[in-house]
Parts: structure tokens; sequence; C-alpha cells
């Protein structure tokens, strides 16, 4: 799915997504933001989520975190953040640290599918690369087909 | 000796005295060590080496204290934060007094949360009072760090305001001090999480230049502040104790107000230590005289958007602090200075006083020697 496309279906599913707000109101904003791009990723066969992560990170930081995948199996990950997050980004990695897929955009709202050949751990890492005001939170989410 | 010469050495030895008296430093006035309370002890290396042991102790406790006081509250912080109330108060100490100052203490920190304008935060504020802390404690914060980005923690003794056995302040100057003890949490709950240079910038300094977060007031300094300055009250002891270039900058020279204020700001390093701990007597040694105000009046005059940009900023702090001000750094920092005291008299000018007292010296040896030479006969 392109950004285009993504961002029509978030728009669509914005009224129905069950979104379970907690936390501060930049929190349930990634809450929400989250919620609606899973549902409209579910719409485009990427039925399973694998993982689900919020936390927040200060400008310019970033974040690693394993996650194990199948190999032979589409997967999409998708970033969101804060309405005070300019930009997020994303990096798919082996466990040895080659990056394997990486999000070109430079928006807060990264998508990068990939499919792995082998099934092993793989790293996941999350940048801040830009947050007017710091921290700012993020959510990622794993999807697979 | 001749007898007619006696006298004239006895008045030039007076002279000579009276010249001393005069121009010898210091001008000022310094107080003899001993008669004030204040008067500082000479620092020996064995005293240097105490005071640090004794400070690490101190924010060592300090922090032990903050961390028990957030396993104590648990979750309300995260409550209290939601509720657009960004201050969670914990009094430590015995429970009757707690329970008597703990109304008044909530009351005037939700007035200061109120004063400076903040609502929900992206920082928490969990503001330790310990009413039980040893003399000699005074403040300490705990920033927010990659351990907990979300939480600024101040521990505060009770100190002069809230003692056993005394009568609870109350008024302006509570609210004040009350005000003031948020110090950097202040600025972590109005403009988030710095960004790393300035971030580096203020870890070197000890954030001396967020203590008093006012950016709020129209009327800067108030009478108490201003009594520390001026060509009748200028604080000897303090300003000797300060690097040239605070001096520099009382004295209203642009170069030495630029590095007062840019002391540190050129280090790579980024502080380890996310502890700032405040001694009693923080203010001898200055960088910047009163610095403890400065980032405030700065964000107070710029508006709170740009000093966002400055302080979040990924530029080196002299280039981003110079386009928010919109003007070079050291002429600001000149003219904030002159709000606060007269220039500072420097160099090798003689002081009104000595000169004219000079003069009148020489003119009494002049007159002298005048009538001695009319009474001159030559035989």
């Amino acid at each position: 799915m392109n950004r285009a496309g993504l961002m029509v279906a978030l728009a669509a599913t914005a009224l129905t997504a069950d979104a379970v707000a907690q936390g501060n109101r930049w929190q349930q904003q990634v809450q929400q933001q989250l919620a609606r791009a899973v549902v409209a990723f579910r719409a485009q066969q990427f039925a399973h989520q694998e993982l689900s992560r919020q936390a927040a990170l200060d400008n310019e930081e970033s974040e690693t975190f394993l996650v194990t995948l199948q190999g032979g199996v589409p997967y999409s990950f998708i970033g969101v953040c804060d309405v005070d997050c300019e930009r997020l980004a994303l990096r798919i990695s082996t466990a040895t640290g080659n990056d394997i897929a990486v999000d070109q955009s430079s928006g807060a709202l990264p998508v990068v599918a990939f499919t792995p050949t082998t099934t092993a751990p793989y790293r996941v890492t999350v940048r801040m690369a830009a947050c007017r005001m710091s921290p700012c939170w993020y959510g990622v989410a794993v999807l697979r087909k | 000796m001749a007898p007619r010469l006696r006298p004239w050495i006895g008045a030039a030895l007076a002279a000579c005295v009276l010249i001393a008296a005069a121009y010898l430093p210091p001008r000022g006035g310094v107080r003899p060590r001993g008669v004030v309370f204040n008067a500082p002890r000479p620092s020996t290396a064995a005293r240097l080496r105490a005071q640090a042991l004794g400070a690490g102790l101190r924010a060592a406790t300090a922090q032990l204290r903050v961390t028990e006081a957030r396993a104590q509250l648990g979750s309300e912080i995260g409550r209290r934060a939601q509720d657009a109330n960004g201050v969670v108060l914990l009094i430590l100490g015995p429970d009757s007094l707690a329970r008597r100052v703990k109304p008044t203490v909530a009351a005037a920190l939700d007035t200061a949360w109120h004063h400076l304008g903040l609502g929900e935060t992206k920082v928490a504020i969990v503001f330790v009072l310990d009413l039980a802390a040893n003399p000699g404690s005074e403040r300490t914060y705990v920033l927010p760090d990659s351990t907990d980005r979300t939480t600024c923690a101040v521990w505060q003794s009770g100190g002069y305001w809230i003692r056993p056995g005394h009568a609870l302040h109350s008024g302006t100057n509570f609210a004040s001090w009350l005000q003031n003890a948020l110090g950097p949490c202040a600025f972590y709950a109005a403009f988030g999480s710095p960004g790393r240079p300035v971030r580096q910038w203020l870890g070197v300094r000890n954030f001396d230049l967020t203590l008093y977060p006012d950016w709020t007031s129209t009327e800067r300094p108030d009478a108490t502040e201003r009594s520390r300055f001026g060509p009748r009250s200028w604080w000897w002891d303090a300003i000797w104790r300060s690097p040239p270039a605070t001096i520099g900058c009382l004295g209203g020279r642009v170069p030495a107000c630029r590095a007062a204020v840019l002391r540190g700001a050129v280090t790579s390093e980024d502080s380890g230590s996310r502890v700032v701990t405040m001694e009693g007597r923080w203010w001898f040694g200055q960088s910047l005289i009163p610095g403890e105000r400065y980032l405030a009046d700065v964000a107070a005059e710029i508006g709170p958007q740009r000093f966002l940009r400055f302080w979040n900023s990924p530029l080196p702090v002299d280039t981003t602090l110079t386009l928010a001000l919109g003007e070079p750094i050291g002429d600001w920092t000149t003219r904030w200075e002159r709000r606060f005291s007269p220039p500072l008299p420097l160099g090798p000018a003689a002081p009104l006083g000595a000169t004219a007292l000079s003069l009148l010296a020489a003119m009494v040896a002049i007159a002298l020697a005048a009538m001695a030479a009319s009474r001159r006969q030559v035989r």
C-alpha cells in the first residue's frame, strides 16, 4: 500500500477505530493513530498483528527492539507518532546489524514492507528524527499476512 | 636629621597613607572575615575534597529519596499528569506537620503552575518536600533521562520556610520560593526536554541559568534582588569570587557578557549526571549575575514559540541563541544586565572620592610649601 492510500484508509477508518485511550493526550493520539493504521492494513490482508509497541523518545534519539519474523511471509511495519513529531524513521536490520529495509520518506508515518527469506530475529530501529517538543510518543505495529 | 625636616617627612608619610587608603584595592570595602555570617572560609585541598564528597552524598541521598517517593506514588504520577495537574506533591517528615502544611503547599504549587501558564505537560513534576532533611541540605533536581523521559523530580528541604514549631509562612515570598524551587523542572515541563547542545551546555553549568523559572512577570527584579547590586551596595564578597567574564559583564563589556553566557557551550561531552544539586550559597561564584533568571527573561522577551525552537534546537548554542534573540548575545545580555545594576567600575580609573581626597592632600601640601617659602629668609 502506498502512503497516499494509507492516508485515505486511515481517514476512512478514523471514526471506526476502536482505540482504548490511556495515558496523556499525546499517548492517546498515538494509540488512536496506531489503531486506525492497524484497521486500515487489515483491509489489505495483513490480518495478524505480530507486535505493537509504544514509547517516548527525545529529539534525535533512537530505540531498537528485536522481533522474530517467519521466512517467506510478507510483513508490514507501521510507525506513528504524536502531534509534536515531524519525522519518524523506521529501519529493519538483521540481528548482526545489516540493514534490510528502510523507510525512505521524510514524514511522521513511516511504512516498511518486507518479506524475510529466513526465519530469524530481526532488529527494528525507531528514530525520532524531528520532534518539536521532547519527548515525542511513537507507536510501531508489525503486521503479517 | 635636621629638626626642620621632621614636619616635612611626617607630612609626606601622612600623604602617602591617605593616598594608599584611597587607592589600594579593594575599593569596595570587603568586610573583615568572621564579622558576617557568610564570610567565606579558605578553600584548602582537604576542604574542597570534603565539600565534593558531601555534595555527592547529598545528591545520592536526594536521588534515593526521590526514587522511593516515585515508587511510593506509583500510578499517581501518570494519573495526575492525565488530569492536567502536572505537579505531584509528596511530603516527607512528621505526619502532623505534613498534614498541617500540605494544603498550603499544594495550593501554592497549583498557583505557581498556573502562573507559569502550564497545563497538561509532557514532562510531569514530582515535588518531594522533605521536612526531616538535615540542615545544610537545600534542593536537588533529578532530571528526565533515557530511563524516564517524562518525570522531573524536585527534592526540597523545608529550610527556613517550613520548620517544626514555627508558623507556616505564606504570602508572595513563600509563593515565589516554591515557584523558584521548580527551577529547571519548570523549563522541562513548559518546553520539554532540551536538545543535545542546550542540555550539554546547561549540564556543564549545573543548570544555573534556569533556577528562577518566572517567564511571566512584568516587573523584574524586585527590591530584594536589586539590593544585591548598585554603587552603594555592591556585594563584594560575591563579586570578588566571580570569574573574570562575570565581572567584565557587570562592567558593561559586551565580549565578557557573551563569554559569561556561553561558558560551557563548546563542550562535546554530554553531562552524565541527571542530578543537579543546589548547595546553600549557590550564588557565590556565579558565571552570570543574576544568571538564575537569565533564560526565564529570554523566554519572556522572545515568547514561548521562539524559545522552544532555541531550547530544542540541534544547532550549537551560540548560533541558536543568537537567532532566538535576533541580535548578538553579548549586546542583548549587556542590556539585560543594566536592568539589575549600573555598570561596575572597572580598570585603572580612580574613584571619585579617592581623587578628591588626593587633590585635597596635594592642595594642602602646596599650601604648606608656599607658606614655608613665603617665610623663608635668605641671610
